[in-house]
């Protein structure tokens, strides 16, 4: 059976410092939503994941990818990395299975770009999917912080390399 | 390709970077909430609606409404095979064009199912 036949709609989310971004894909290169949320404030953690709850609702996914926050996997922030893995459990009450890829095995994924920087990364998605052009910040100075937006490439390049995996033919775990 | 999602104008919208509002005004409904109201599919959208929103994105409201689109023709085909089946024992000319007819629109209905054709 074709593996990417299977998965019709594809769900990324990549929590960030203000809250989360995420993106949903229809094959590779047709993403049919997304969006920057931002929440402030207390219980940001649980308010985050009762906006996931009515987005797995609202669009029903056959997969979500996540970063692996795990010891093996990329190191991110408690309250991230929490977040993180109350989105997984959250998934698999929702019986949807979750895959994991940390920012290793994307810049792996990416490697062909040389140098596989988030800016480059956030740049060769939007060049091959003309929706997320116009989201593509400005390069960043050392003294700036990030801009939320590339929580949308970075969920992005989730889904890109999940879709990288699973034309090498990975195996499904479990 | 079997369609995954139930209506497609959301993404079709934000792919373009327009708002609820803007869409709203240019195919002619009162407000947001009606783009709102079909975008979630809380809404079919009215012959004037799906005309419009054609117009504006050049797809066809069966390509932008997938769900709707299969409601309609389940109902209209289990309706068509009723008919079918009523005509089989009448052997006038008129019903056998009929069901030539009906056969052709089934057979279409398949090839639309296989993906061989566009709606």
């Amino acid at each position: 059976m074709n593996t990417l036949r299977r998965y019709k709609l594809v769900l990324a989310i990549y929590p960030n410092t203000s809250g989360f971004a995420f993106v949903l894909f229809e094959g590779s290169l047709s993403p049919v939503d997304w969006g920057v949320t931002t929440v402030r404030g207390r219980d940001r953690n649980d308010r985050c994941l009762q906006i996931i709850a009515s987005i797995f609702a609202r669009h029903e996914p056959d997969v979500l990818v996540l970063q692996d926050t795990s010891v093996g996997g990329t190191r991110r922030s408690k309250r991230v990395t929490n977040l993180n893995a109350a989105i997984f459990k959250l998934a698999e009450l929702n019986d949807i299975p979750v895959r994991t890829y940390s920012r290793a095995s994307v810049r792996l994924a990416f490697s062909y770009l040389g140098t596989a920087s988030k800016q480059a990364i956030a740049e060769t998605i939007a060049k091959h999917i003309p929706a997320f052009e116009r989201y593509v910040p400005l390069p960043r100075k050392p003294w700036m912080t990030e801009d939320t937006r590339m929580g949308l490439f970075d969920a992005a390049a989730l889904v890109l390399t999940f879709f990288q995996n699973m034309a090498g033919g990975e195996q499904e775990a479990a | 390709m079997e369609k995954r999602l139930r209506c497609y104008l959301r993404p079709q919208r934000r792919r373009w970077g327009f708002t609820q509002k803007e869409l709203a005004f240019i195919i002619g409904a009162k407000s947001r909430t009606g783009v709102s109201r079909l975008e979630n599919g809380k809404r079919p959208p009215s012959l004037a609606a799906a005309f419009a929103l054609h117009i504006v994105f050049g797809t066809d409201a069966a390509e932008l409404f997938p769900a709707l689109f299969a409601e309609v023709e389940n109902g209209v085909l289990a309706r068509a095979y009723d008919l079918y089946e009523r005509l089989q024992g009448n052997r006038s000319k008129s019903a056998r064009m009929k069901l030539d007819f009906l056969e052709e629109m089934f057979a279409r209905a398949k090839r639309r199912g296989d993906g061989t054709t566009h709606v």
